[in-house]
């Protein structure tokens, strides 16, 4: 077995130099969809570069065995996709809900749930405007957030197969995914609209309603559960119609198996965050976060990885071993930030992320197991950050910043993401009590000094506050 | 003897200081600023400690301290007026507003990516103009009815110029004009971060008395160091 070294962020030719120490048995011992032979993952990030991944030379990874795993396994879905379908397992696309359709795609034997607008970290880590071009040709130009990518990759037919069956999220979604959802219909797909109903605080506006509260304290009208519900309904059907399997048992199995992961990536992150030293570089945990959304394509692989991610970071922490200088600034960093480079510079520049706010809160809380089903799927989307007011959105990091855990906030801002137009300021306003940078996620490339030196600076704010 | 230096896209800034600043010099970057910063140690002698910032600041390599611009003005601008609760910079390639809370930065806010609100904008029309730099602030001063300049982007405000010339309109009150438009560019920023007096107004922006102006028909009464362009050599120093 590989025995992992003292924790620390390494660049490529590090690990494929230490890729060479990973003997055959334990490379083929790794493998997707159930163990098929064609299903090995397992490779040095470097070979990801071949497919086009040259901002890997930028980046830094953990150089755990685990980090390792998860990386090959990451950067391996558009090749898992494409073998899925030539084994004749199913793909459906689920786009803009974040965190709840895929839980009932799941259910269904054979059929892979994924999200085509994940493809927005691709130019980013391609370092290449092919993608965000395209969107502009067809119709999305550089006034629609980075998800635009997902266009020209239903327009390219290259990054993904074609989905077999596709379900959108509108209404309470970002807007403009939606309007990129609506010219991907516009190419000839045909997805089925779910809706999500309402942003902002509800108790102002349906003042005579029954209201409830989810399990982690979100009021909602009681009548958004019954519409959730009956949405739900409506992709269960077209699933059965689609599959021709109608078995109820498989979706309570599904919402356990979601737990599990869930359950694992809230103790990772508990881990992560209130250890001494940083145990898992920050990039590797966004990661980690958003493969709660569907697994990458796998979901038992993914939950396989995740608990040896686990069992590393436990290990680490019981050591009292860190990534990160024993001085790192404690930061929150709110809406994930496309480049994934921005992750590892804000940790180069001093800074250590200890609670995040990336806007798939619905995908992180437990789904409850003792009541019906789609009731509890809806009640754990009702805590969607998506959804509810800004400041649901940011409670945690308020909390957080209260009880002096957090010293600062970095906000990444995307042009034309209609969340960070209408919160950004409201946050910062919320935000008042801690030094708050908020920055625009630039185009592939589009890194300067001048970047650099804004984070820089906020990073020198922070320490000269805390002396 | 600690040499403060600040190195701008436009001009690089060097200071003496040993309790007092001893000497100062400034130059032009042009592009060059390896060649600027040695013109500064070999023109500024006598030190034994460097501290560098701005945008070139990484390029003194035997610096014995770096930071950013944010840090350097702070202490500047504070080290000068104790009493100041923000900070407006206008330098050449961005504008800052830094607000300061118990002498320490709370909060900055940097336009570095539009040229309307930055001294380029200033000197972008002032070639536009035919005008001289040093002329373009003082034609400013004899203004009585600033033009009203809509466009906050550098090329359109130029398009903008030029019809207002050719309109036959006093060049005093384009040039005012145009003032009038970076400081509502900077206001715009500010409003970001809300600005509290009292304020100082520092950066080669500052050296500008047309600007100066309309930055206090803005803002009223502004806190204007001696030496407005040395503010950030001047913290750098101070950072050791």
């Amino acid at each position: 077995m590989f025995e992992d070294l003292k924790p620390k962020k390494i660049n490529l030719t590090e690990w494929s130099h230490q890729f060479r120490k990973i003997s055959d048995q334990i490379i083929k011992k790794y493998k997707y969809y159930g163990n098929q032979d064609w299903g090995i993952y397992l490779s040095p990030p470097a070979t990801f570069m071949v497919y086009g991944a040259r901002q890997l030379k930028r980046l830094k990874f953990d150089n755990s065995f685990a980090a390792l795993r998860l990386w090959g396994f990451v950067f391996n879905e558009s090749e898992r996709l494409f073998r899925a379908k030539q084994v004749g397992k199913k793909v459906i696309a689920t786009m803009g809900d974040l965190g709840t359709i895929p839980v009932i795609v799941m259910s269904f034997p054979d059929c892979i749930p994924f999200y085509p607008e994940c493809i927005w970290w691709t130019p980013f880590f391609n370092e290449s405007f092919i993608l965000l071009d395209m969107a502009t040709k067809l119709g999305a130009p550089e006034p629609a957030c980075f998800s635009r990518a997902a266009l020209a990759a239903f327009y390219k037919k290259a990054y993904f197969p074609k989905p077999d069956l596709m379900f959108a999220s509108t209404g309470a979604s970002c807007d403009d995914y939606s309007c990129i959802m609506q010219l991907i219909e516009g190419l000839g797909y045909n997805p089925i609209w779910i809706e999500i109903p309402f942003r902002r605080k509800s108790r102002s506006y349906f003042v005579a309603d029954d209201y409830e509260h989810t399990k982690w304290g979100i009021d909602y009208p009681k009548r958004f559960e019954t519409y959730l519900m009956s949405e739900y309904e409506k992709v269960w059907q077209n699933m059965v119609e689609f599959t021709d399997i109608n078995n109820r048992n498989y979706l309570a199995k599904s919402i356990k198996n979601a737990n599990r992961l869930r359950k694992l990536v809230e103790n990772i992150k508990k881990l992560s965050y209130e250890a001494e030293l940083a145990p898992f570089p920050g990039l590797e945990l966004m990661v980690i976060e958003f493969g709660n959304l569907y697994g990458y394509a796998d979901f038992d692989e993914w939950t396989d990885i995740i608990e040896m991610v686990y069992a590393t970071i436990s290990e680490r922490v019981q050591k009292g071993e860190g990534v990160l200088n024993p001085d790192a600034l404690p930061i929150a960093w709110v809406t994930p930030s496309p480049d994934p480079y921005l992750l590892n510079l804000v940790e180069d520049l001093g800074c250590r992320i200890v609670a995040t706010e990336y806007v798939i809160n619905q995908a992180l809380v437990e789904i409850e197991e003792d009541i019906e089903p789609f009731q509890a799927l809806a009640r754990s989307f009702l805590n969607a950050s998506l959804i509810g007011s800004t400041e649901q959105r940011v409670r945690r990091i308020i909390e957080g910043v209260e009880h002096g855990r957090i010293s600062g906030v970095l906000i990444t801002n995307m042009l034309g993401c209609s969340h960070c137009a209408m919160e950004t300021r409201l946050i910062q306003q919320m935000l008042s009590k801690v030094p708050v940078l908020s920055i625009d996620v630039p185009a592939p490339f589009g890194i300067t000094e001048q970047l650099k030196s804004r984070i820089a600076a906020f990073v020198e704010t922070i320490r000269c506050a805390r002396r | 003897m600690v040499l403060g230096i600040d190195i701008g896209s436009c001009y690089t800034k060097g200071v003496l200081f040993d309790g007092s600043i001893k000497n100062k010099i400034v130059i032009k970057t042009f592009f060059k600023p390896r060649q600027a910063i040695e013109e500064i140690t070999s023109q500024l002698k006598g030190f034994d400690r460097i501290a560098a910032t701005g945008y070139g600041r990484e390029l003194v390599t035997d610096a014995d301290v770096i930071i950013t611009e944010i840090t350097a003005f702070a202490r500047g601008a504070t080290y000068v007026n104790s009493s100041i609760n923000s900070i407006i910079d206008l330098g050449g390639q961005d504008s800052k507003i830094i607000k300061i809370r118990d002498g320490k930065v709370d909060r900055f806010i940097m336009n570095d990516r539009c040229a309307a609100g930055t001294g380029n904008f200033v000197e972008k029309i002032a070639q536009a103009l035919g005008l001289r730099l040093e002329e373009f602030g003082n034609f400013a001063l004899n203004s009585n009815k600033p033009e009203m300049i809509d466009s906050l982007c550098v090329v359109m405000a130029e398009t903008e110029i030029l019809s207002l010339v050719s309109e036959g309109k006093r060049l005093e009150d384009i040039v005012a004009g145009v003032c009038d438009a970076l400081v509502r560019r900077i206001t715009g920023l500010g409003a970001q971060i809300g600005i509290e007096e009292p304020i100082l107004f520092c950066g080669g922006g500052a050296l500008n008395p047309g600007l100066v102006k309309s930055m206090k028909r803005i803002f009223g009464d502004l806190i204007i160091p001696d030496i407005p362009q040395f503010i950030g050599a001047l913290g750098a120093a101070l950072s050791i």
